[in-house]
């Protein structure tokens, strides 16, 4: 599991610099001959971190074909993944976890209010509103508490980014990307991020909350 | 592996296209359609890039301070956290001064910009930034050739750059020659942002894994073994895998790119 790990800018200017400094003031090593020469990065804090995703203009439809902007996602504490429906592999997995989520947090009925999700495709082209609405009502989402967003692809690289979230298409059909949970406050900030399928959620659970008493 | 003479015909037979419907041509320049092996290549297939056009030179913070001027929600002081961290710009002396180095640097690439300011500022003229391929396709050409990367000599001359020390204020992309497609100072002068950055692409997905030896592995073996010669590829992507999108890093400037407009065939 990675944790989010707040991060200062001067850290993370200090940080940068130092990647400069290999990059552009030392000689650079070349590749070992020995392959298990390893070269270890700094993961970047991604730019939501210090800011809002809700900054972000773009323009999605909902699975109720609503047209919805990403500020309609605040109010509440809002768990959001970026996946594609037809994914036959992660995406299920990363939902199913959400799911659990869900499931632990309803144990405390007022935590469980203050809480919502997101699920948000990076696949515009096959992720239709219908094709969303077809896997919310496949899983029998509350349509109050679960949106399931697809926009178009710079609104999807945007968010994207600001997440700190990589893909890539590798086929027609297929992405390549990050597993991220993210939790988001109220105001758009990350308030946490889970990497990874089925990861420990106990740290996400405490982010959860702690973000669910921020009014 | 002899695109040249298909890049040649695809640049003679491209001209036509865009001559008189693209604004900017004379600072941007035509890029034929090609391919080039990226360094991910795992399965060792080249890409394909469609012609499209490039800046010649990065933006420079001349071109950048016109875009604050008109666009107040890019100045320093009032730029969104998501969108800028606080080193945006900062090697200016106001949200619209360049300082006393003003003539000194209003001619040099502006570096200091995040990947949303650059998105921000290219949209305005109707442009994006290249993606890494793209880019890539564009620097594996040096002055008379379109593929230079068989060369030792060419990737030498690249890896002296990043070993050198950066100096102090930013030089003119003026002083660097054309590249055969005319483009100048990709290497050598600033980093510079690409469209999908993010890629999921040496690094692999994830984005805590700074792990890249995988991927170090993956490249060599795309390269052959212990063939060191794209290593400055490497450092490309692996700096790239560490910026985040409001990242303003001194050494990181942009250049525009644009589609060609696609000419319609009569039946």
């Amino acid at each position: 599991m990675i944790r989010f790990r707040p991060c200062t800018a001067t850290m993370k200017a200090a940080l940068l610099l130092t990647l400069i400094f290999i990059a552009a003031s030392v000689p650079i090593p070349l590749p070992a001959q020995d392959p298990a020469a390893e070269t270890t990065l700094p993961a970047a804090t991604p730019a939501a971190a210090e800011g809002s995703v809700y900054d972000l203009e773009s323009k999605w439809r909902d699975q109720s074909n609503r047209e919805v902007v990403l500020s309609d996602l605040g109010d509440k504490v809002r768990v959001v993944v970026m996946g594609y429906t037809t994914c036959q592999n992660a995406c299920p997995r990363l939902i199913a976890d959400l799911v659990s989520i869900e499931n632990e947090l309803a144990k405390d009925k007022e935590t469980a209010a203050e809480v919502s999700y997101a699920f948000i495709s990076i696949d515009p082209e096959t992720d239709t509103p219908a094709q969303l609405a077809k896997v919310a009502a496949q899983y029998g989402f509350d349509p109050e508490r679960w949106k399931f967003l697809t926009g178009n692809e710079d609104g999807v690289l945007e968010l994207a980014v600001a997440l700190g979230m990589k893909y890539r298409k590798t086929t027609p059909m297929d992405f390549a990307h990050s597993n991220i949970i993210t939790v988001l406050r109220r105001d758009g900030s990350i308030a946490h991020q889970q990497e990874g399928l089925a990861a420990d959620k106990t740290e996400t659970l405490k982010a959860i909350r702690t973000a669910t008493e921020d009014l | 592996m002899k695109p040249v003479f298909s890049l040649f015909f695809a640049f003679v037979t491209a001209l036509p296209m865009f001559g008189e419907t693209v604004e900017h041509v004379e600072e941007m320049a035509a890029i034929p359609a090609g391919s080039y092996t990226p360094l991910y290549a795992k399965d060792l297939e080249p890409v394909q890039v469609d012609a499209f056009l490039l800046d010649k030179s990065p933006v420079t913070n001349a071109q950048f301070l016109d875009f604050v001027r008109a666009h107040p929600e890019w100045r320093r002081s009032r730029v969104k956290r998501l969108f800028a961290d606080d080193n945006y710009l900062s090697h200016w002396a106001g949200d619209l001064d360049l300082g006393p180095d003003s003539e000194k640097i209003a001619d040099a690439p502006v570096t200091r910009v995040s990947w949303f300011a650059a998105r921000a500022y290219l949209k305005t003229l109707g442009k994006r930034l290249p993606t890494i391929d793209e880019w890539e396709y564009v620097a594996i050409a040096d002055e008379t050739r379109a593929n230079a990367t068989s060369d030792p000599a060419f990737h030498q001359r690249i890896l002296e750059w990043y070993s050198a020390p950066t100096p102090k204020v930013t030089p003119k992309a003026a002083s660097f020659p054309e590249n055969i497609h005319g483009i100048r100072a990709l290497h050598g002068l600033v980093w510079e942002w690409v469209r999908d950055f993010n890629n999921a692409t040496v690094t692999g997905e994830s984005r805590g894994d700074g792990n890249l030896e995988r991927s170090l592995f993956c490249a060599g073996g795309a390269l052959s073994a212990g063939d060191p010669s794209n290593y400055a590829a490497f450092m490309r992507y692996a700096f790239r895998s560490s910026l985040a999108g409001n990242y303003a890093v001194g050494n990181l400037g942009f250049r525009g790119a644009r589609a060609i407009d696609k000419p319609t065939h009569s039946p």
